[in-house]
């Protein structure tokens, strides 16, 4: 059967697509560690940094966002390490930085002052611009994983599923 | 890839020493054998913890009777006030006059706040206190010793920001939480028990 491929290049791997796998480690890894400093305190915790955007009415519900999101953060971290489902992974990491990105830039235009953005949990606490540099830069790098799909080191290319 | 993620939380999260809810008796205000017991972990430089001052005074009326209250010293690292305050209440402790002092503070907070702790004194002086006992106090280690304590039982137990409440071991953090989910929480507790 004819390939397009070139001999020594991976089935299914592209020109560039070490930048997408890069992409995909870098923005799984800052998901991870963001989702395990949030997962690893009380969801009350996470849930008063919510409070502090003043987007959610319902004290119940933002208990609810602080005490899954931090697991949805994670998981999406470790799919795209992984390799696993990475186009779904990916295209959820891009939707969480776009929201984040909004929340932050909601505060700014209301004038309110975030004591902490909630980002990294207990640890990182970077300012509301610093946030928003690493939101921009991490949506960035969800659109290239998106983009490139799991083309490399992958769960999805080891398994040869059709999400790459 | 579930497991991978419960094993780095499980890692983050380390061993933690259990819970003690016990100060001096002096920060301890309300029936021993009261049903709700509220633990107030404060910072008396923080703003938010002024703010939990009158939540608190109507959950104590609301409940007047059934709440036992217990306050624990947590002063951040980012008010450097809150620790000198803490001690000036601690010593205001020693003479009987704990919960008068945290009034004096939280009411005064944005002077002494910013006159770097200039006041504690005074504050000594306009409640009646032995100066002298009071001053002395304030040098004694065993007294940043006991905030120290506080410090690190909040630590153990996962204490971050001020003001947390711990009502009959649950937690609630910041005034929103205390009042919006907090009360349903005393009156559950009331209806059906601990």
């Amino acid at each position: 059967m004819d390939r397009q491929d070139s001999p020594d290049r991976p089935i299914g791997a592209a020109p560039g697509s070490w930048a997408g796998l890069l992409a995909r480690l870098v923005l799984g890894l800052v998901f991870v560690a963001s989702g395990t400093m949030k997962a690893s305190a009380p969801a009350e915790e996470f849930a008063l940094v919510i409070e502090y955007y003043r987007l959610v009415p319902s004290a119940d519900l933002i208990l609810i966002i602080a005490a899954f999101l931090p697991w949805f953060e994670l998981l999406t971290g470790y799919a795209l390490i992984l390799g696993f489902l990475v186009r779904p992974a990916a295209l959820a990491a891009g939707a969480m930085n776009l929201v984040f990105i909004l929340a932050i830039l909601s505060t700014k235009a209301r004038g309110l002052e975030l004591p902490n953005c909630g980002c990294f949990g207990w640890g990182l606490h970077p300012t509301p611009n610093q946030t928003l540099a690493l939101d921009f830069f991490l949506a960035a790098a969800a659109v290239q994983a998106f983009r490139k799909g799991a083309v490399r080191l992958s769960l999805d290319n080891w398994r040869g599923a059709g999400y790459n | 890839m579930a497991l991978a993620a419960a094993v780095t939380v499980l890692a983050a999260r380390g061993g933690r020493a259990p819970y003690e809810p016990s100060a001096p008796a002096y920060r301890q205000k309300g029936p021993a054998n009261a049903p709700i017991v509220i633990v107030e972990f404060s910072d008396f430089q923080c703003p938010a913890c002024r703010f939990a001052v009158e939540p608190m005074r109507r959950i104590e009326a609301l409940y007047q009777g059934r709440v036992h209250v217990i306050f624990k010293h947590f002063p951040l690292r980012s008010h450097p006030q809150a620790k000198p305050a803490a001690i000036a209440a601690e010593c205001a402790g020693r003479q009987g006059r704990f919960w008068d002092y945290y009034d004096k503070l939280y009411e005064n907070q944005a002077d002494w706040a910013k006159a770097d702790g200039v006041g504690f004194a005074s504050y000594a002086k306009a409640l009646g206190l032995d100066e002298a006992a009071f001053s002395a106090c304030l040098r004694d280690p065993a007294a940043a010793a006991v905030v120290a304590r506080d410090v690190k039982d909040g630590d153990d137990h996962w204490v971050v920001s001020t003001p947390t409440f711990f009502i009959n071991g649950r937690r609630f953090s910041g005034t929103r939480q205390l009042t919006e989910r907090g009360i349903p929480w005393i009156d559950k507790i009331l209806r059906t028990g601990p």
